[in-house]
């Protein structure tokens, strides 16, 4: 009898959690060694179950929580329109659970069906449409520069522009390296003395002249 | 709601089976101790509202607890709403509570025991004697077709009050030997002794209704 007491106490303990890690050791050693102990192990594990079922049909009537509310006189019609929703929470949640769960796993076998679907029929219609389709190539044709034909255009901050947003964006970066070529190595523009026009746009046009030095 | 409960080993070996734990099946809202003292003080103060919250937190694991304890249903029912409309009564008097939870179930226990004293049940409680009606149970020969959770609840009520209580309030609402301690006026290790021998009473009888069913099925 003492035996099969510690026993109780110790299964009580193990669900409790209250077992130190070697006490918990020497309980599986029982639990595998004795049938005596697997069976008491399993009544618990019974007790749970039923615990548990016992627990989740128990529940309060849906017109509880508004006769209750209503006759302390705290927000009565309140408390009536919240009671579809609050009063059986629990149930809802639990139910919520498997539901979530279930549309969780239907949501994804209907997405991946769609999916194998929508795979299977675009490549049955590439398939049919291939063979008489003509490859088209798209040849993009580069006109050849030439640089010495043309004059060089430096652009500069567009004062005149309207496009402000335009001209903050993009034109101050190059505007100011044009500028300091300009300004610092005109002979960079000017090859061997030429007289090369640069056209500033959107400011007034100049000549720049550059002497070679003998 | 109650914190202090820790999913059990069983759980874990077989989850499919068992519950998650505890605490998890009978909270509506799960309010934590502050929030839950903060929602009974803002009641106090005059708010309505933190009065519903704490009822819609609350309603489900009182509701369990005042239907295991006076194993009649509509009596419980009557008890539920007396409850409440005590606690209802504190507002605006300047109560001091550390967790509303264990005022709460504090005074139903006591609304439970004038019941069962009302009732004349009374004479019946015993609070710690254990009586020796196990093998009875078992034996009855309606109990070998009866459903586990009905022998449950008759093997239940069968057990004296203090082991019952422990037990609901440890399996069904929840909480932890401690809080169980704070409510029913006692330490934990006398909470933690009665919900044992509760459990071994049960499980002893459920270990009877295996046998007998599978001496049936070998049948």
């Amino acid at each position: 009898m003492n035996t099969t007491m510690t026993q109780h106490d110790r299964i009580s303990s193990y669900i409790d959690n209250e077992l130190t890690g070697e006490q918990e050791q020497d309980f599986l050693i029982s639990l595998a060694s004795s049938d005596t102990l697997r069976k008491s192990f399993r009544s618990e594990l019974v007790l749970k179950n039923v615990i548990h079922r016992d627990d989740v049909l128990t529940e309060p009537s849906r017109d509880l929580r508004p006769a209750i509310l209503g006759v302390i006189g705290v927000g009565a019609a309140v408390a009536t329109a919240e009671t579809a929703d609050a009063a059986p929470a629990t149930a809802v949640m639990k139910a919520s659970g498997f539901k979530t769960l279930f549309a969780t796993k239907l949501n994804t076998l209907i997405t991946s069906s769609l999916i194998a679907v929508s795979a299977l029929g675009g490549y049955t219609v590439r398939t049919a449409i291939t063979p008489e389709a003509p490859v088209q190539r798209i040849v993009v044709s580069q006109p050849a520069q030439t640089a010495a034909a043309k004059p060089l255009e430096i652009q500069t901050p567009v004062e005149k522009s309207t496009d402000a947003s335009a001209a903050l964006s993009s034109a101050p970066a190059k505007s100011t390296a044009s500028r300091s070529i300009a300004k610092k190595s005109p002979s960079m523009q000017s090859q061997g003395g030429v007289n090369t026009p640069i056209n500033v746009v959107g400011s007034n046009t100049v000549n720049i002249t550059t002497t070679k030095k003998k | 709601m109650p914190s202090g409960k820790k999913a059990s080993k069983s759980d874990e070996k077989e989850p499919e089976s068992i519950m998650d734990s505890p605490s998890g099946l009978t909270s509506s809202i799960p309010l934590s101790p502050d929030h839950e003292t903060q929602l009974f003080h803002n009641f106090l103060a005059g708010d309505d509202a933190a009065y519903r919250t704490l009822y819609d937190a609350f309603e489900r694991s009182l509701y369990i607890y005042c239907v295991r304890i006076l194993k009649n249903e509509s009596e419980a029912r009557d008890i539920f709403q007396d409850i409440w409309v005590r606690m209802y009564k504190m507002r605006g008097e300047k109560i001091e509570v550390r967790r509303f939870s264990g005022l709460l179930f504090t005074v139903a226990r006591n609304y439970c025991l004038n019941s069962l004293r009302d009732n004349k049940a009374y004479a019946s409680i015993s609070f710690d004697e254990l009586p020796d009606e196990a093998e009875v149970i078992v034996r009855t020969k309606d109990i070998e077709n009866a459903d586990l959770r009905e022998l449950l609840q008759r093997a239940l009520s069968q057990l004296p009050f203090n082991q019952r209580e422990s037990f609901i309030l440890r399996e069904y609402v929840g909480y932890s030997y401690d809080e169980i301690a704070d409510i029913m006026g006692t330490n934990a290790a006398n909470v933690r002794a009665r919900a044992h021998r509760a459990r071994e009473r049960l499980r002893t009888i459920i270990s009877a209704w295996l046998e007998l069913k599978n001496g049936e099925k070998e049948l």
